[in-house]
């Protein structure tokens, strides 16, 4: 594939969202494109899919070779629109919110994965071992009859990488492939990239992120401003943070006024506490626990369909002894404890799929322990509304699209019910603390992804919450907006407030987070998950 | 329960839903009716079929009574008289027939709706040789349904968190639903614009010669019978149609 982007604009803009970007993608390569946010990115991949300029009014002046082919635009407000059927047999892409790449007209993981082959009219004895090995590739085993709109954040997209890979496309173009998964999927899928490569694919990465995993890129290119700022590794590594781009284990990001907390001391600072509860809980440290887990309990309930769907599966496969039913599943969050107290700043990780998100969801009591307790400043969440909850608690969801629902950025940050409406003033200083001042017009859609994180974090802001629940804030967030948050985190905690944040991002919980809560000791030894119970220590921890 | 076939479901559907427009018996209608209703029962969704179906009828009901029962010229026989009103036995019986014919219309297909397995009724739709481009509108539609369902869920959740959910009892619920209306709305047609797109480039476009990894399941006897039960509500319909009814 070859493109040749001139200038390409949005219906309604005058600048151009990408200009003289030059890209030449050869059978067999890895490409690598890293830019901040609004660098023209997801643009470069929308030509690329095919989708842009397409029926949306954007005006593309260049030229895109395809498979033998050339299709050529003059800048015209009538752009030639692509066959996407013919189109998709070529090109694959998996857009930065990878939820919307499943097609939620089917209802298992493995259907999913089939979806694209089946729409292609592969014969289903091919596609059902292409979905094993694309699943034994991703360690999908336990998803596969699981319902796809049922899925974690990390899981959604390796669910919807995998499917990408799976169509076996000449050109595999990802967006931001690594933001949100745990190490192990994102060696497999650092690896899957690197497997297709040397089979022939043409992959290319579009990231805010230089992730070493990738440092072998034949090809790299640095966009700012939809212009190409930087070709080749060592010049994109240097002009990378003036862009905008994180690059890991490089210089520690500036925490905004506190440069006091030298790696060691956030090295010692950082206790592992594992899930169950741990001796080195801080003791009593003179303030009251805002948030306080004890006892937690959890499991999602079994859907009926997908147990019907597995009981067919396994009736299908004779050779499967179905006597025994799976009675009891391991519950998901078994006997959690722990607490975050005013002023302290906590990280909860753990891979993909233990949890993380559901604990988080429970201290707005959006979803019910089904054993022990959550209580918000010292109330029970069973015993007060989501509504009074959220007087004390604020919740950054985990993917933006949940979190936004207004028409234009300062509607969507000054939400509020009529009594319970933030203060302006609290508004203007949630905007202006997020960088968002002068995008207050704007719709939220319209905005680059990093903007839209950042809307979605000054809708917490703004209501002055005293404990901050944030989902994996450092997703999606490019360069510039890692720096917001860290500041934001510094003055949040500086102010009393406490903030309980979920990442995989062990850098920036070092720098940022006093303690670090890991979850999902029970799926990290999957083989002794089948032993019948778990070993409990004296403690009361649990390990299975 | 057993499962049927998407396409059994929908046969006998139309079919009940066929003979009972055409018959325009009274009893019919209330066989039919109260056969919808007690599957309903069977399947756990009574609830669901009696409010809706509640929520469609009552201003149908409403409409018709006027129409015919309280302002009707024609009749001889009246009940009552009074003003504007006319409360004839022939008005009443015409608005009871309809009603009662609405009834069974609506309940037929609620039910269908509420069972049906809308999944399934996709790829059925997707493996049966309907023009690729109808079908694929058909799927994307009932696609958004369940898309929809989700959307406001979310967006109740995010309302929740920033002290929307406050108020208990019918205000309480009416202000919720209030705060939600515009947003679903904007963001259902959103939604709707992006998923087509990305179902489009996933090469859900329709064509032929599409695949399916694990097909609905049919039995063997499910065609042969939906046909049957179609065309012998067809032959029924037409015979008591040029019978003349009553
Ligand atoms: N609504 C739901 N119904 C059933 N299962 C669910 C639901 N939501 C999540 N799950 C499952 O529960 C598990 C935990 O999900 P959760 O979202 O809490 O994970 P997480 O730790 O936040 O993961 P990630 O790092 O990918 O965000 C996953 O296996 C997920 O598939
Ligand atoms: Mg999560």
């Amino acid at each position: 594939m070859e493109l040749e982007i001139l200038d390409y604009r949005y219906p309604g803009h005058e600048a151009p969202a990408l200009s003289g970007v030059r890209l030449t993608v050869p059978p067999a390569s890895l490409t690598l494109v890293a830019g901040g946010s609004g660098s023209g990115k997801s643009t470069l991949a929308g030509i690329m899919a095919g989708y842009l300029p397409g029926r949306t009014g954007g005006q593309l002046a260049g030229s895109i070779s395809l498979a033998g082919q050339t299709l050529k635009y003059d800048g015209g407000a009538q752009p030639h629109v692509v066959d996407l059927r013919q189109w998709v047999r070529h090109v694959a892409y998996v857009p930065q919110n990878a939820r919307s790449y499943l097609s939620m007209v089917r209802s298992t993981v493995e259907e999913e994965l089939a979806f694209g082959l089946e729409n292609a009219g592969m014969p289903r004895a091919e596609m059902a071992a292409r979905i094993q090995t694309i699943a034994g590739r991703f360690d999908l085993g336990r998803l596969l009859q699981r319902d796809p709109a049922r899925l974690s954040g990390g899981q959604e997209r390796l669910v919807a990488i995998a499917a990408a890979a799976v169509t076996d496309a000449g050109v595999l173009v990802l967006d931001e492939p690594l933001a949100g998964l745990d190490e192990l999927a994102a060696a497999r899928v650092a690896a899957t990239v690197r497997g297709l490569r040397d089979t022939g694919t043409a992959v290319v990465i579009l990231t805010s992120v230089l992730d070493t995993r990738f440092s072998d890129a034949g090809h790299t290119l640095l966009l700012e401003n939809g212009q190409s700022a930087a070709e080749g590794m060592p010049a994109v590594r240097q002009g990378a943070e003036a862009a905008g781009v994180v690059v890991p284990g490089g210089p520690a990001p500036a925490r905004g006024g506190t440069s006091s907390l030298s790696p060691e001391r956030a090295a010692r600072g950082a206790t592992v506490v594992p899930a169950g509860g741990s001796p080195t809980e801080p003791e009593s440290r003179g303030s009251a626990a805002v948030l306080c887990y004890r006892n937690v309990g959890f499991s999602y309930p079994q859907p009926e369909r997908n147990v019907r769907r597995a009981r067919l599966a396994r009736g299908r496969r004779r050779d499967v002894s179905g006597g025994a039913e799976r009675t009891a599943i391991a519950p998901l969050l078994d006997t959690i404890n722990f607490a975050v107290h005013a002023g302290e700043c906590v990280a909860l990780t753990g891979p993909n799929g233990t949890g993380k998100t559901t604990l988080l969801k429970m201290a707005l009591g959006l979803i019910a322990p089904d054993a022990g307790s959550v209580a918000v400043a010292g109330r029970d969440t069973a015993e007060a509304s989501v509504g009074q909850l959220a007087k004390t608690a604020g919740l950054l969801f985990q993917n933006p699209a949940d979190q936004l629902f207004e028409r234009s950025v300062h509607h969507e940050v000054a939400f509020g019910p009529p009594g319970s409406r933030p203060d302006p003033a609290a508004v203007r200083q949630a905007l202006d603390a997020c960088g968002l001042a002068g995008l207050e017009d704007e719709h939220p859609y319209e905005l680059p992804v990093s903007r839209r994180r950042l809307v979605a974090l000054a809708t917490v802001l703004a209501r002055r919450p005293a404990l901050l629940v944030l989902d994996e804030p450092t997703v999606s967030l490019d360069g510039h907006g890692r720096k917001l948050l860290g500041r934001i985190l510094t003055a949040a905690t500086a102010g009393g407030a406490a903030v309980l944040l979920s990442t995989h991002d062990k850098e920036f919980a070092g720098a940022h987070c006093r303690r670090v809560v890991e979850l999902g000791r029970q799926y990290a030894l999957p083989h002794e998950a089948a032993a019948p119970e778990g070993i409990s220590a004296p403690d009361g921890t649990s390990f299975r | 329960m057993i499962r049927l076939h998407p396409f059994t479901g929908l046969a006998l559907a139309v079919a009940a839903a066929l003979l009972t427009l055409a018959a325009d018996r009274w009893w019919l209608s209330l066989a039919v009716t109260t056969a919808a209703v007690g599957l309903a029962v069977l399947a756990g969704t009574a609830a669901r079929l009696m409010l809706t179906a509640g929520a469609v009828l009552a201003p149908l009901w409403l409409s018709q009574l006027m129409v015919h029962a309280l302002f009707d010229t024609a009749g001889s026989e009246v009940l009552v008289a009074g003003g504007p009103v006319r409360l004839t036995l022939e008005g009443l019986t015409t608005a009871g027939g309809l009603g009662l014919r609405a009834a069974a219309f609506v309940s037929v297909f609620l039910l269908y709706s509420l069972t049906v397995d809308r999944i399934e009724l996709v790829r059925a739709i997707d493996a049966a040789r309907v023009p690729a481009q109808l079908g694929y509108i058909v799927a994307a539609t009932l696609a958004l349904v369940p898309a929809t369902v989700n959307r406001a869920k979310a967006i109740e959740q995010a309302q929740a968190v920033r002290g929307a959910g406050e108020g208990s009892g019918p205000a309480g619920w009416l202000r919720r639903k209030r705060l939600l209306a515009v947003p679903l709305v904007l963001s259902s047609i959103q939604e709707a614009t992006e998923r087509s797109v990305q179902l489009q480039l996933r090469g859900f476009a329709g064509g032929p010669g599409r695949t399916q990894l694990h097909p609905v399941p049919a039995r063997s006897w499910e065609k042969p019978f939906g046909l049957l039960v179609l065309c012998l509500a067809a032959a029924a319909a037409v015979l008591l149609a040029s019978q003349g009814g009553r």
